[in-house]
């Protein structure tokens, strides 16, 4: 047994036994998080793999670095097939080297992946340290992996070129051959030296590799198919149920790393900080400190730094240690004002490749503030104040939607009376005169359907959704049970909302809480509507018009085409996409209980999004969600362009295209 | 049997507020016996001839050194036993700030019923008093009986009319005989507050401007009227997001939540954000170009047309009315 | 430092108020109940003083078995425990500050704390009361409050029209909030839980054996007159500018 053969096992075996002890030793960090079951739909879960990780799917956004890191990840694959004969042969020299076709495959495969690696690897360096887009950091970590991965594919080449000039009937290579011709100019001691030294970088460089890899971001190499594997399949406007019941708890909502699921833990992990969550954040798009990324980074900080003293006995603890201990994540980790400024859109979690959820997180620490420290910002107690005093958040008065019933000339529930369809008003068209006009619209093409509709007059109340998302759960647990018990009692089944928000809680939040109705969105329901000819739009005057997703409604729901195809359906009128639509549309800024805070910092994003309607130049904003027609109102009037656009609900579009109403 | 009626009056160097004769006015209506005016501090003699001209028979002034500053405990057992010693009926006092410490301080030690900021007292047919007052913030009226055999009523301000008769306004020397030494709770220093910008959230008037005022210096015209109105300033959001007034001016949702009496809205269209702030208010004038604006189904008055035009021409009508006064 | 809070139980101040003719009292069903707005301010007083000085703050308040709805929030946001006169009677202010200062007066004080008004009937008038009935003098429309518990001293500002004077006052007294003393807390999940098992100590009215008559009693309630329909203005501003302050003068009597 020679030094080399030696060396080569104890190197492989410390580096290895170094991986297992991180690996180790991180897990048993995840493990420190809350059990979550993520084990269900196997076929699902196995499909996400597939797709996204063997796919790339989500970085094929990104034309750039879309391509260039689906071949550093397939050159990467393929690579390890050399990597690991080269390992196996240098455990044990006795296996001899692959010969024949196998050889020539092998040998094809590593050159020319070697040149494709090498050139993504240039664009990714160039596109981190010429092209520098805001959302990449330019540090070690970076760096070092890049040269590391050179490195490697560098010496796998130059060991193949050695061996086939050593080795007088080796396979042909395309690069290996021809650099091979060169060596043998060398000389045989040369090669065999060359030969060594290439081994000794290779073997070096793959175990450095192996051992940093736990250290950095790239960790997401291994944990990133596993947390994709674990991705949520609930729907994304679906927020884990908080258990209020324990009377002598001292903490709701995510005050230490602890609070946090497993699966939550794991994401910081996975996250490679590239950024793209960030980038797609209307608040730090518009100068808010928050950044999704960051949230995700300094998790996985303070993951590390709380894991080895939560992972020993109480006992064993020191002062300090205990100091770190008590400093919350919400507030402590992350500032209160990032945690307030999110509108919970969602754009982070689309964006994210690895398929992280900051907005739970997010949630589940401002759940921490408002439930455990009392700590908000005043126009969020007050907002709590209004919906817990008049079920509403503006705390007007409530017999608005009686009043409603009675001008429309629909149903009243609340007077005893039933219709098919339950007309979810929804507090922004009962109280905003704006709003109400989308109400009206609706109501109106609905009968004009021959829809049997009704509302639930006195007994609608909040539903009790900002109050979740800006962290209330007790709240929202509150007017959630009072609504559910309500609607069951008046044996709802089919609810039409306009309000995106309304929509998503009561579809897929008053499941949990026994509400199992069928929820449909004005969109969806005018437009199968107009599909099957119960609503015929006339053509109007020829007019242009740019649709605004609402995040609720698209991300939260996949609700992209509904309105697009009842816009469509009226004759004359042309639809123009802004630049940022569907998955990728951009917050009008009210979502997460942002429409009752105040926008203190940066610009505004309203206005940000008004600026990106107007670059279309049609004449017409068109949106299906309340709080987006007033941001958007209220954008384009800050613009001074509220002479050049309008901003109306899609509904408001075909009720003005419609006959009027021949009975 | 018990009979006249005391008035309880504040008075500053000399002078007492309108309210003073506005209780002497009801007083003397209700009175079949003496309306007996009393103040406090220096300068109370000066009162005598006023009060006397708009019906006080007699006016007591403590203006001794014991009632320099204003003390409740002390003041009120001064006048508690000037009612005692005159052995009225009743007794008003203003609901003004000065009035609403006081009154129910000397019910206390009277053993008196007490009906605060009454806007009506009368006689009823049993031969005691009445009083009409407001409850729920304005939003019922109370009609109210006092049995005990004292009554002590305070009045609203500015409501009553007032009436000059011309009685005697004789001074009568009376001494409770009280040292300031034994006084409990003593003001110390009176504090204008800064610029006299009154607080929002408490203003009984409020001028408030919206986008339509189109520029910071604009706010000029504003602030004119609240000149005129002796009114506090306000804003929507949009205007104090521009930065044309402070952000502490913002009303609304997200602002500040108001209830003056009387909100005038100057070139503020009217969003819900906005009118959740104001919905507590008594009273709202909107003045905007716009008929359509949703503010004129909000509000009482409303004007629709040039604010330029419109809000000088009102703050100098203001100006005229208030002369008159 | 021991800190009594008076707290009464209101209908929410976005309550449509709802009468019959004749009525006496309000229509409550469907109301809202809610801690008066200016005990809030009260109460955020207490804990803050107990936070700063150490102590103690219990809260006594007064009415139905509704009324430990009320109080349990108070104990939510952070007082130690309460003592609830039980009583279904109609009370005016003086059998209620009565029925307040004996409890107040079984309890032991150092400083009474209770709001400036309560918003249902607006008599502004058991702070001092209770005053009189200890003994103790008051500052009331408190906008600032320094407590020197050691000196036994209060110096508070309190609410002028347009200003404020400066009330020096020794302890023990009684305190009334005005809106801006400060902002009150958002109760926390856990103190709602631990509030319920708060001791909250039940007096019956009759037991205080104090004289509960009233003498200010409510014999009709009626509703303001309707307002007439919104007046809107159009035409040359001048004249306009000049029917707006005759209305607001003459018709809305505000100017």
């Amino acid at each position: 047994m020679g030094i080399n053969h030696v060396l080569f096992i104890v190197v492989f075996i410390f580096a290895l036994l170094w991986f297992g002890l991180l690996v180790q030793e991180k897990w048993s960090y995840v493990m420190l998080g809350q059990p979550l079951d993520r084990s269900q739909d196997r076929g699902a879960r196995l499909q996400s793999v597939m797709t996204f990780v063997f796919g790339q799917k989500r970085l094929f956004k990104d034309k750039y670095s879309g391509p260039m890191h689906f071949t550093i990840f397939w050159g990467f694959i393929i690579l390890t097939i050399g990597s690991v004969i080269f390992l196996i042969r240098g455990l044990f020299p006795s296996v001899g080297a692959p010969e024949g076709v196998p050889a020539l495959i092998l040998n094809v495969a590593t050159d020319v992946m070697a040149v494709f690696v090498l050139i993504a690897l240039g664009m990714a360096a160039y596109k981190r340290y010429v092209m520098r887009p805001k959302r990449l950091v330019r540090n070690f970590d970076a760096l070092a992996v890049l040269i590391l991965i050179a490195i490697v594919v560098l010496a796998d080449v130059a060991i193949e070129s050695f061996g086939i000039a050593l080795t007088p009937h080796a396979a042909w290579a395309p690069i290996g051959s021809l650099l091979a011709h060169w060596f043998q100019s060398f000389g045989v001691q040369a090669d065999h030296t060359g030969t060594l030294v290439a081994d000794w970088v290779k073997l070096t460089a793959l175990m450095g590799f192996l051992v940093y890899l736990p250290y950095s971001k790239h960790f997401h190499l291994f944990v990133a198919p596993v947390n994709i594997y674990h991705r949520n399949l609930d729907p994304l406007g679906q927020l884990p149920a908080l258990d209020l019941e324990d009377e002598n708890a001292e903490s709701f909502g995510i005050g230490q790393v602890t609070d946090l699921a497993w699966t939550d833990l794991l994401d910081a992990y996975a996250c490679v900080q590239c950024g793209r969550c960030t980038e797609q954040c209307p608040a730090n798009y518009t100068g808010k400190h928050l950044s999704p990324k960051q949230i995700m980074v300094d998790l996985r900080h303070q993951l590390e730094a709380v894991g080895p003293i939560l992972t020993k006995s109480e006992a064993q603890r020191t002062d300090d240690e205990r100091a770190l201990l008590e400093i919350p994540m919400a507030g402590g980790v992350t500032p209160a004002e990032d945690l307030w400024a999110c509108t919970t859109c969602g754009a982070c979690v689309e964006a994210c490749p690895v398929f992280d959820e900051h907005v739970v997180k997010i949630v589940g620490m401002r759940r921490h503030l408002v439930l455990t420290q009392g700590e908000m910002p005043d126009e969020a107690q007050m907002f709590f104040k209004n919906v817990e005093n008049a079920g509403n958040p503006w705390g007007l008065g409530l017999d608005k939607r009686q009043q409603f019933a009675e001008a429309m000339g629909i149903k009243d529930l609340s007077r005893g009376e039933s219709a098919d369809v339950l007309y979810w008003m929804g507090c922004a068209a009962t109280y905003d005169d704006r709003a109400r006009k989308v109400a009206e619209a609706t109501v109106q093409l609905m009968k004009q359907a021959g829809v049997d509709v009704g509302v639930l007059g006195a007994r609608e109340t909040c539903n009790g959704e900002a109050s979740r998302r800006m962290g209330n759960e007790y709240l929202f647990q509150m007017m959630a049970q009072q609504n559910v018990e309500t609607l069951n009692d008046l044996g709802v089944t089919t609810i039409v909302t306009t309000c995106p928000h309304c929509f998503n809680t009561l579809k897929n939040e008053y499941p949990f809480f026994g509400g199992e109705y069928e929820v449909v969105h004005h969109s969806e329901y005018l437009s199968q509507l107009v599909a099957d000819g119960r609503l015929q739009p006339q053509g109007g005057e020829a007019a242009t018009v740019t649709y605004h997703d609402s995040c609720y409604l698209g991300r939260y729901n996949n609700i992209f085409d509904q309105p697009r195809d009842v816009l469509k359906s009226v004759p004359g009128l042309e639809l123009k996409e802004m630049s940022r639509s569907r998955e990728q549309s951009f917050c009008c800024g009210a979502g997460g209980g942002r429409m009752w805070m105040e926008e203190k910092v940066g610009t505004k994003i309203n206005q940000a999004r008004a600026e990106q309607a107007l670059a279309t130049g049609a004449e017409t904003i068109a949106t299906a969600c309340p709080f987006c027609l007033t941001m958007m109102r209220d954008g384009v009037q800050a613009l001074g362009a509220e002479d050049k656009v309008v901003v109306k609900d899609f509904s408001e579009i075909l009720a003005e295209n419609m006959l009027p109403m021949i009975r | 049997m018990a009979e006249g009626i005391l008035v309880v009056t504040n008075q500053e160097e000399g002078r007492v507020r309108r309210v003073a004769y506005e209780m002497l006015a009801v007083a003397q209506e209700l009175a079949p016996g003496k309306v007996t005016a009393l103040t406090f501090g220096p300068g109370a003699e000066h009162t005598r001839e006023g009060l006397g001209r708009y019906g006080a028979d007699q006016v007591v002034a403590f203006n001794g050194s014991a009632y320099t500053r204003y003390s409740s405990d002390g003041f009120a057992e001064a006048v508690a036993k000037t009612a005692e010693s005159l052995d009225v009926e009743a007794l008003l006092f203003p609901a003004n700030a000065w009035g609403k410490d006081l009154a129910p301080r000397v019910a206390g030690l009277l053993k008196a019923g007490l009906a605060s900021d009454c806007t009506e007292i009368y006689r009823r047919d049993d031969g005691r008093l009445g009083a009409v007052r407001p409850v729920y913030a304005g939003k019922a009226f109370a009609r109210v009986a006092i049995q005990s055999p004292r009554q002590v009523f305070s009045l609203r301000p500015n409501i009553q009319a007032v009436k000059e008769t011309g009685r005697a306004g004789a001074a009568l020397d009376m001494d409770p005989g009280l040292d300031a030494a034994s006084f409990k709770a003593v003001v110390t220093e009176v504090l204008t507050s800064p610029g006299g910008q009154l607080e929002l959230t408490e203003a009984d008037i409020i001028v408030s401007g919206g986008r339509g005022v189109k520029a910071a210096e604009n706010f000029k015209v504003l602030e004119d009227l609240a000149d005129a109105l002796g009114a506090a300033m306000g804003s929507s959001r949009p205007v104090a997001d521009e930065g044309w007034v402070p952000h502490s001016y913002h009303i609304g949702q997200t602002g500040k939540v108001v209830s003056p009496t009387v909100y005038f809205a100057v070139g503020i269209s009217g969003a819900i954000q906005h009118l959740a702030g104001i919905s507590g208010s008594k009273y709202i004038v909107a003045i905007n170009s716009d008929a359509d604006a949703p503010i004129f189904k909000a509000a009482n008055y409303g004007v629709v047309g040039d604010l330029f035009k419109v809000v000088p021409a009102l703050a100098e009508e203001i100006r005229a009315i208030k002369k008159d006064a | 430092m021991k800190i009594l809070v008076l707290v009464k139980q209101v209908p929410d101040t976005a309550t449509k108020i709802r009468l019959n003719p004749g009525d006496a009292a309000i229509q409550t069903d469907g109301i809202k109940w809610v801690i008066n707005p200016y005990d809030e301010f009260a109460i955020e007083e207490c804990l803050r003083l107990k936070e700063k000085h150490g102590g103690e703050v219990v809260v006594v308040s007064m009415g139905p078995a509704r009324v430990e709805e009320a109080i349990r929030q108070a104990l939510a946001m952070g007082a130690d425990r309460a003592v609830h006169i039980v009583t279904d009677a109609v009370v005016d202010s003086q059998v209620a500050a009565r029925a307040l200062a004996r409890v107040c007066q079984d309890e032991g004080y150092d400083l009474v704390v209770t709001g400036k008004q309560a918003v249902d009937d607006d008599q502004a008038q058991v702070g001092p009361l209770v005053a009189v009935e200890l003994g103790l003098p008051q500052v009331t429309v408190v906008l600032k409050l320094e407590v020197d518990p050691d000196a036994h001293q209060i110096r508070a500002e309190r609410e002028l029209e347009g200003a404020s004077e400066v009330v020096e006052l020794s302890m023990p007294a009684v305190v009334t909030a005005q809106r801006g003393l400060n902002e009150p807390r958002y109760p926390t999940l856990p103190n709602i839980m631990k509030a319920k098992k708060k001791e909250v100590k039940s007096v019956p009215l009759e037991s205080l054996g104090i004289d509960t008559d009233p003498w200010v009693v409510v014999e009709e309630l009626t509703l303001p007159p309707e307002r007439p329909a919104a007046k809107i203005l159009t035409g040359e501003p001048e004249e306009a500018a000049r029917e707006l302050a005759r209305l607001l003068h003459e018709e809305a009597k505000v100017i």
